[in-house]
């Protein structure tokens, strides 16, 4: 009897679970290390990209855009605006609330280059200028054939145009502090004293490895999204 | 079996949840649909107000592209005037292949081609048109959500009580992606 309720208990939760459609982000490259420099198709020098890593490490800390690079060998049968939007909503580039990020793509076999701009800097960003930033810093320099000096002066350009957007704001609060009151502090050092005393530990060693794998420092997208801003080009 | 009458009680709790859940699934899977479709009717205005700008920098240096103009006018003011879903698509296309004839007539004057104002006003309609097909794929998705909730065995009683009814796509016609067929004599 108990055990047929309990089933049908799970059995409702399941039925009422949200079904959702989830889009695939197939051919997109998983980001490694940290979100900046995306270079599949290693087009970029070793000091081209390191440039390019303190460049948007700086950029998010004094103004929590993020602006990321990601080269791919082919983008296959996709057109380059499609991809560069998964793309972007696959590495969620910028705050969950601000959407303030900026995805440079460029794909080597198809020729073709775009930049995707996060809802939240559209308004920096529009259109218009971001055709005229491909075509004035990275054309020339693609059809010379000098394909990392395109992406790092392209780069440069958006970093640029972001902290302008940026300037005479304060600075982003800092994450938030928890201050913990003297009495938590105490009901905390007596709860772990407990545990280790009963539990062996078990739920301390537990949070702290939950804590370790959180507060690494590689740098990963803030949750923003994009609707389909900015511009590409062929060339 | 001192306690007969807890077995129903559970059950009927159990039934108001899940028709709760239920309920409030189908409100914020119906305000999702109509978030995704105000983006979709911004793109559309946004392109109705950038093509008359288009239009006037064209006049400059090809006033004699009549026909074609004429055309990106008429569907501009089709798509301004449109009022449902379907309608709105429809307009929507014809004013995409009206605006790729603008692509082939380009080609023939390398003055407007060149122009700066012409360069970022074809970026910022096609940013516009590749918004509007997100927001379209958005849009199709969350009606995909919704409807496969609206007709799914469980779903489907609490939506009839609640009143949700199916939803239409945005839908393109297929003949809008193909390329316009632009008679230039050595062009196709």
């Amino acid at each position: 009897m108990k055990r047929t309720a309990s089933l049908l208990l799970v059995l409702c939760f399941l039925l009422s679970l949200p079904l959702h459609a989830s889009a695939s982000g197939q051919s997109i490259p998983a980001p490694q290390g940290d979100l900046y420099v995306q270079d599949t198709a290693h087009v970029l020098s070793a000091a081209e990209k390191n440039e390019l890593l303190s460049l948007g490490r700086a950029l998010e800390d004094k103004t929590s855009a993020q602006l990321a690079v990601l080269t791919v060998p082919s983008i296959g049968e996709m057109n380059i605006d499609d991809y560069s939007n998964k793309a972007y909503r696959a590495y969620k580039l910028g705050t969950k609330k601000q959407n303030n990020g900026v995805l440079l793509v460029l794909a080597v076999k198809e020729k073709k280059i775009r930049i995707e701009v996060g809802y939240g800097l559209e308004g920096a960003i529009t259109d218009g200028k971001a055709g005229r930033i491909i075509d004035e810093d990275a054309i020339p320099s693609l059809q010379a054939g000098k394909t990392g000096e395109a992406i790092t002066k392209t780069y440069r350009t958006l970093a640029k145009e972001i902290s302008k957007e940026y300037s005479g704001e304060k600075k982003p609060e800092p994450k938030e502090k928890t201050s913990l009151p003297w009495w938590a502090i105490i009901l905390i050092v007596l709860l772990i004293f407990l545990d280790i005393k009963f539990l062996g530990g078990f739920f301390t060693f537990f949070l702290l490895s939950l804590l370790r794998n959180g507060g690494n420092d590689k740098r990963n997208g803030g949750g923003g999204s994009s609707g389909g801003g900015g511009a590409g080009r062929g060339w | 079996m001192k306690k007969k009458w807890l077995w129903p009680v559970i059950i009927i709790v159990v039934l108001v949840v899940i028709f709760t859940m239920s309920y409030n699934g189908f409100v914020s899977a119906e305000e999702n649909v109509s978030q995704s479709y105000s983006q979709i009717e911004t793109q559309l205005q946004r392109r109705v107000d950038l093509v008359p700008n288009l239009v006037s920098t064209v006049k400059g240096y090809a006033s004699h592209e009549k026909q074609v103009l004429t055309q990106i006018s008429d569907a501009r003011a089709r798509l301004a005037g449109a009022k449902s879903t379907p309608e709105k698509a429809k307009a929507n296309d014809a004013l995409t292949g009206a605006l790729s004839r603008l692509l082939v007539i380009q080609e023939r004057y390398p003055d407007l081609k060149a122009d700066k104002q012409f360069t970022q006003l074809m970026d910022e309609l096609a940013g516009t048109e590749n918004r509007i097909a997100v927001s379209r794929r958005d849009y199709n998705e969350q009606v995909a959500t919704y409807n496969k909730k609206v007709k799914r065995f469980p779903g489907t009683l609490v939506a009839s009580l609640g009143g949700f009814h199916e939803k239409d796509y945005f839908k393109s016609s297929p003949t809008a992606k193909e390329p316009p067929k632009v008679n230039f004599g050595e062009q196709q």
